[in-house]
């Protein structure tokens, strides 16, 4: 599978002699177990370099379901204070982007969920659970941010641009109103609309 | 939510599966046009749990191409490393200083406060190198071609070392080449510049095209194929069109601007091909020696000026030996790393 992406030679220093086939010679050392060698000297070395290598892709990932960039950002936030916190660097972790990406998608998930089925308790499921997840939950993830993304495109134009405004951009609705030249209740009118066709849309979705 | 996991697990079938999955099938499922077979395959192959970590690489490497916007990473990370210091703090006051033995949890403390020191003594040049790049290589007669993390394409030709920012890039995308690499760059939504680095002072920056750098000790030359590249050398910058070759020999003061005839032949040595435009036989001779990291000795100096031209195929010193001899109709002798050119038999 992975034979289409070259591995990188770790044994190779910056200062080495030619005529090395690549990973002869030495131990050679995987990023996961590089970083895991970096959380054991250092952790808060390691938890930057984490950050800096995953924040801003992470943050799109979450904003698929969440579709607000101001609640992607947190959710992500959450999740790095939660690796800190919980110490989930000393658990020798396989994959870290394996890791990252399921704990955003379930945080983003159980933050969708609660927003639009306020009666539904949220779920405390912000660490990942222990066994290994199923492929099909893994994939169902990504079609619900596909479909989510297709039903923000099925809306119509007024409703869409109410909505993106709103969520995606953060502005309030009177900040919405001015820009679409609309009174602040046509547009709760508007957005309220769009939640409800979204909620009706993932009812299926987000059913326990 | 979504059902737990089917006990189902067939070794001999996971193991199939996890030989055929493709990354194109990973990005097409994420862009949402894989067929219901690609998806069950998908599904199939992810049963086995070490395929997790590829998938999500393929996720990360599919969002860094699709962003939807670019987030302000500089609060977030302060915020972040405050919380980590906060936490640190805070387990400082938490380690329970018990009766029975106080100087034990001391102890832990100091030893912690002791590593990270060495940490940072360590951390010298050579350190951080290793740390914060990886490199890729290939031998002599090899080549390889691989993805960087925003998707671009990099083909290394033989003899090569490229070096890339293990923790991704950052405002720049900067890597460092030894050796011969040809460039499909991508294009960011934020105009993010690549620069291909070399040791001496030519470095190549663009935004999105396809070009050729070589930077050997012989020479720094870049071929520029598609779009629009900038040298920076001795503090000068020239822009190439496509089609431009810009050399710097090893001994010249000042870099030469020609014409490729035909630019996507300069990486024909992808597919172990070579192709040659009228050259003569000494720039031959110093390919040769830097794929195959051979010696080439030309016995008659009078034959330096014989001109070959065409498109070879060669992945062994044996195939370019036989070659030679045939092109030049002299005898080629292949011993070792010695590669002997003779005078032509009259």
């Amino acid at each position: 599978m992975a034979q289409h992406i070259s591995q990188p030679d770790e044994t190779s220093g910056f200062l080495h002699d030619d005529g090395n086939l690549p990973g002869t010679g030495g131990k050679v050392i995987g990023g996961e177990e590089l970083l895991n060698r970096i959380f054991a000297q250092n952790p808060r070395q390691g938890a930057e370099l984490l950050f800096r290598k995953y924040y801003a892709n992470l943050c799109n990932h979450a904003i698929r379901f969440v579709f607000s960039r101001d609640i992607a950002e947190e959710v992500v936030a959450e999740v790095f204070a939660n690796f800190w916190q919980s110490r989930a660097y000393e658990k020798d972790i396989a994959s870290y982007p394996a890791y990252l990406y399921q704990a955003v998608r379930y945080r983003a998930y159980n933050y969708l969920k609660h927003e639009l089925n306020r009666t539904a308790p949220l779920d405390a499921l912000y660490v990942r659970p222990d066994q290994s997840p199923n492929p099909e939950e893994i994939l169902r993830y990504n079609e619900l941010s596909r479909k989510i993304d297709g039903f923000i495109r099925e809306l119509p134009p007024q409703c869409r641009r109410a909505f993106l405004l709103s969520r995606v951009e953060g502005l309030k609705y009177s900040e919405v109103a001015l820009e679409m030249s609309i009174t602040a209740s046509a547009v709760e009118r508007l957005i309220s609309r769009a939640l409800a066709k979204l909620r009706q849309d993932l009812k299926d979705d987000l059913k326990n | 939510m979504w059902g737990r996991r089917p006990p189902f697990c067939h070794s001999f079938k996971r193991n199939k599966m996890s030989q055929s999955i493709h990354k194109k099938i990973l990005f097409d499922f994420f862009d949402g046009k894989a067929t219901a077979i690609q998806r069950k395959h998908v599904e199939e192959w992810l049963r086995d749990s070490a395929n997790e970590a590829f998938f999500f690489q393929c996720l990360d490497e599919w969002e860094s191409l699709h962003p939807q916007y670019i987030p302000n990473a500089s609060p977030a990370l302060e915020r972040f490393v405050a919380l980590t210091k906060n936490a640190e703090n805070q387990l400082v006051e938490q380690i329970p200083e018990t009766e029975f033995e106080p100087t034990r949890s001391r102890r832990t403390w100091v030893w912690g406060i002791a590593a990270s020191v060495v940490l940072l003594l360590s951390s010298g040049f050579l350190f951080q190198k290793n740390l914060f790049y990886e490199s890729y290589r290939t031998g002599y007669a090899q080549t390889k071609s691989l993805y960087l993390a925003d998707s671009t394409q990099v083909s290394l030709n033989a003899n090569s070392t490229l070096w890339v920012p293990r923790w991704g890039f950052d405002d720049k995308r900067e890597v460092l080449l030894e050796g011969e690499g040809e460039f499909k760059v991508t294009h960011t939504i934020d105009n993010k510049r690549f620069v291909v680095k070399t040791d001496r002072e030519f470095n190549v920056e663009v935004l999105g095209t396809e070009f050729v750098v070589f930077a050997r000790p012989r020479g720094n030359k870049v071929v520029l194929n598609k779009g629009k590249v900038e040298v920076h050398y001795q503090q000068k910058q020239l822009t190439l069109r496509p089609g431009d070759v810009l050399s710097l020999p090893a001994n010249a003061v000042r870099p030469q601007l020609t014409k490729a005839a035909q630019p996507e032949r300069q990486a024909t040595w992808k597919n172990h091909q070579f192709y040659f435009d009228d050259a003569p036989l000494a720039e031959v001779r110093h390919t040769i020696e830097e794929h195959f990291g051979l010696r080439v000795t030309i016995a008659d100096s009078g034959m330096n000026d014989r001109r070959l031209s065409g498109y070879f195929k060669a992945s062994s010193a044996q195939e370019i030996a036989d070659i030679l001899s045939a092109l030049l109709g002299t005898p080629v002798a292949l011993s070792g790393d010695q590669l002997t050119i003779s005078k032509p038999i009259q």
